[in-house]
């Protein structure tokens, strides 16, 4: 599903805020809230920050900071973005 | 990573932002200023000072600190926040900041069906209107304006038009209450969310002159009895009076911001401790001035027993306390009366 040639974008729609190194994200059209965890809320400020990672980068992250292997960092980045891909809090397209 | 869940999540970030001081939700006064003149305002006067008003820039900086200290909802109110000649731009910004941005306003500058859509596209997430009857003379006679009636109503409907969330907030006074059920069966079959509140407030410089519109003791009851035979869930619900429970939010998970950047605990306590566009949120946040608001307990205030059934409905304000009665911690007559009505329900 996750390519090496896509890049990812936060859909500015989505009211947010962290807190605690927490995010909580609103999807005011399903009327939902989401919640991200401490991993989740660094690879978000990211991407506040750099508005188009890809998967390699945005995995590279992850593996880093949290001192993970890479293939558990993949995992963990992949869930991370198909979930918020799934309500569409982020947008993939070509890079 | 990321949990799709509801309520849980939202009281989660709630009872932190109150635990730890952060405001989740902030009010922006945009102006004092107004297109209508109601009889209940709590607004002293509709001028701005030209001196003192906010520039765009300003406004700017004032969001960026609110979201660096934690807020989520910005709500635009006034006056009337449309009157704002920065109004559009203030919007925009928020929402391109990351805010859930909703806002209070009597509509009447929402003509268009453009002005409803662009309210759309430039990320508004909820508009609450302030519609007092269905009837025009009585809505009228609360605004002092004629034809305000058509005008709110004619609003409501393009923002629905326009896929907007819309609400309703009518303040129940001694004019109104017998035309409340009416509007509230007309927003059922609109699919608006409608909430009804009777207490009035005095205005912000402690004139009394609002009170005279508030509901009587009987009037409260009818209402309430009415009401809870028409919809049961509705009725009022206790909340267990404990000691050590703060009496409010204000000053702790939400905050307001006048139109001249003054930073307030809530829109009912005037006390500035800073202002925002010249210093730091958590310089003027931590102020130990602040903590006289933010600390009141239900055990401080006065004349409540705890083993009354009235203390579990007891809404205690100590901003409309203060305005009304120079006290915080003195609950009014008003709001004792409103308590001993919920609890004989
Ligand atoms: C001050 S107005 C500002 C927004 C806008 N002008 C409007 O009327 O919707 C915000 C809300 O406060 C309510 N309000 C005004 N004066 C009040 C008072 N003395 N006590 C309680 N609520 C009041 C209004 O009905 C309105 O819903
Ligand atoms: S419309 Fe709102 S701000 Fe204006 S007078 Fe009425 S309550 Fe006050």
């Amino acid at each position: 599903m996750f390519y090496q040639n896509k890049t990812y974008k936060i859909n500015t729609d989505n009211p947010w805020q962290c807190m605690d190194q927490e995010t909580i994200i609103l999807s005011p059209k399903s009327n939902k809230a989401h919640e991200l965890n401490k991993a989740g809320t660094y690879l978000w400020n990211h991407m506040q920050e750099n508005n188009t990672p890809s998967l390699n980068e945005l995995t590279e992250l992850l593996s880093v900071k949290f001192n993970i292997n890479g293939i558990e960092a993949k995992t963990d980045t992949e869930l991370f973005l198909k979930s918020l891909i799934e309500q569409q809090i982020l947008v993939e397209s070509d890079s | 990573m990321a949990t799709p869940q509801n309520l849980d999540i939202l009281n989660k970030w709630r009872l932190k932002s109150s635990a730890s001081w952060i405001p989740l939700q902030a009010s922006l006064e945009l102006t004092n200023r107004c297109n209508e003149r109601c009889q209940h305002c709590y607004i002293p006067s509709f001028k701005d000072d030209p001196k003192k008003v906010l520039s765009l820039h300003d406004w700017y900086l004032v969001l960026d600190k609110l979201k660096k200290a934690g807020t989520l909802y910005i709500v635009l109110m006034g006056g009337e926040a449309m009157l704002s000649p920065f109004f559009w731009d203030i919007l925009k910004y928020s929402h391109s900041k990351g805010f859930h941005t909703s806002m209070i306003t009597n509509g009447m500058k929402i003509k268009t069906q453009e002005t409803a859509d662009k309210l759309r596209n430039f990320g508004i997430k909820q508009m609450s209107f302030s519609l007092y009857s269905l009837k025009p003379h009585v809505h009228d006679f609360l605004t002092r304006v004629k034809g305000s009636h058509q005008k709110t109503i004619k609003a409501i409907e393009l923002c629905q038009n326009a896929g907007l969330e819309v609400g309703v907030n009518a303040l129940l006074t001694n004019a109104n209450i017998d035309d409340i059920f009416d509007l509230e069966d007309w927003c059922i079959e609109k699919n608006i969310v409608f909430k009804a509140d009777p207490t009035i407030t005095p205005k912000l410089d402690g004139n009394l002159d609002p009170l005279k519109l508030r509901a009587s003791k009987e009037q409260l009851l009818y209402f309430f009895r009415a009401r809870t035979k028409k919809f049961p869930k509705s009725k009022p619900k206790p909340e267990t009076y404990i000691e050590s429970t703060h009496v409010c939010n204000a000053g702790k998970g939400k905050c307001a911001i006048t139109a001249y950047g003054d930073l307030i605990p809530c829109i009912e306590i005037r006390e500035a401790f800073g202002n925002l566009v010249t210093e730091d949120f958590s310089e003027i946040w931590k102020k130990e001035s602040m903590n006289k608001w933010r600390n009141i307990l239900n055990q401080d205030l006065k004349g409540i027993d705890p083993k009354s059934k009235s203390s579990n409905f007891c809404e205690h304000c100590p901003g409309i306390s203060n305005n009304e009665c120079n006290d915080p911690l003195q609950p009014t007559q008003f709001q004792k009366d409103l308590a001993q009505v919920k609890a004989s329900l």
